[in-house]
């Protein structure tokens, strides 16, 4: 939808095709590679922005039977360095080669998932923040020296994600997911409406149409 | 095999908001093809001084007429 591409903080269109391309390829992966139905996947979900203007996006949300996996994907071509700390990675194949970093955007949203939900996980589990670069063509080169998950190969990402939520017993109870996944849900649809009425109240007054509730 | 709760293009908008789009989307339609007439009917008058050489002057008011409409558009889409 054309208005909710001026709202959200994806600008460039053929970034965002190639992005959706790469978020496409990682769900289909993540079914044929995560057997367990414990795992529950929610992609596209709303969070608060630190910008009022836009909409927060989380691409891929993994809730485990341990953990939390706040998943950012990513299809960047070239090659890619960076480092942990950096704000920017740079992308060898573009006019402006800086990028924000995901690893830094991803923070954010962690943060955001852990505010919505922390009271509800049990103590030992955790939140993580995952990177995935879904682009084959692409050389990768982040120093990664707090071993975060950060990676360019998909099957990696979800053989590591795999053993750590099989290494021990469960402690997400599925009642507990359900409340977890509603929790997430819920904030996602009222910030739609919210964001819906922003832009609902803007371009009824420009087309002279009567204002009508999101409810 | 993991449960997909929520697709990516699914519940991202609201079947109120999805409506209100597509009104908006017809009133534009309607709005261009309203322009897309008054310069077919322009057209058809300048060419119609131009053969038949009639009046200099409808010539001009033609031109000048064709002219501040398409300032006017360009500016609605400046704005």
């Amino acid at each position: 939808m054309r208005d909710y591409e001026i709202y959200t903080t994806v600008q460039n269109e053929s970034l965002n095709i190639r992005g959706d391309r790469g978020e496409d390829e990682f769900r289909d992966k993540l079914v044929e590679m995560l057997s367990d139905d414990q795992f529950k996947v929610l992609n596209n979900i709303y969070i608060p922005s630190t910008n009022e203007k836009y909409l927060g996006q989380i691409d891929s949300l993994l809730i485990g039977k341990r953990n939390i996996y706040v998943i950012e994907i990513k299809k960047w071509k070239g090659k890619i360095e960076g480092d942990l700390s950096d704000l920017e990675w740079i992308v060898e194949n573009n006019k402006d080669p800086k990028r924000k970093s995901p690893y830094y955007q991803n923070k954010y949203h962690v943060k955001e998932v852990r505010k919505l939900v922390s009271y509800l996980l049990p103590k030992e589990s955790q939140i993580m923040n995952a990177i995935i670069n879904m682009e084959r063509d692409a050389v990768f080169n982040i120093r990664n020296s707090d071993r975060e998950l950060i990676f360019d190969d998909v099957e990696q990402l979800l053989e590591l994600i795999k053993e750590i939520e099989n290494k021990e017993a469960s402690i997400i109870t599925p009642e507990v997911n359900d409340k977890i996944i509603n929790k997430i849900l819920q904030r996602h649809f009222e910030l739609l409406e919210e964001m819906e009425f922003k832009i609902n109240k803007k371009l009824l007054a420009k087309h002279n149409l009567e204002y009508i509730s999101g409810n | 095999m993991a449960e997909i709760i929520k697709e990516r293009d699914e519940k991202n908008s609201s079947l109120v908001f999805k409506t209100v789009q597509r009104k908006i989307a017809n009133q534009e339609s309607n709005s261009k093809a309203n322009i897309n007439c008054v310069i077919l009917f322009l057209a058809l008058m300048l060419g119609k001084v131009y053969y038949f050489q009639l009046d200099q002057l409808l010539f001009i008011t033609a031109v000048l007429l064709i002219f501040s409409f398409f300032i006017d558009l360009h500016m609605k889409r400046i704005t």
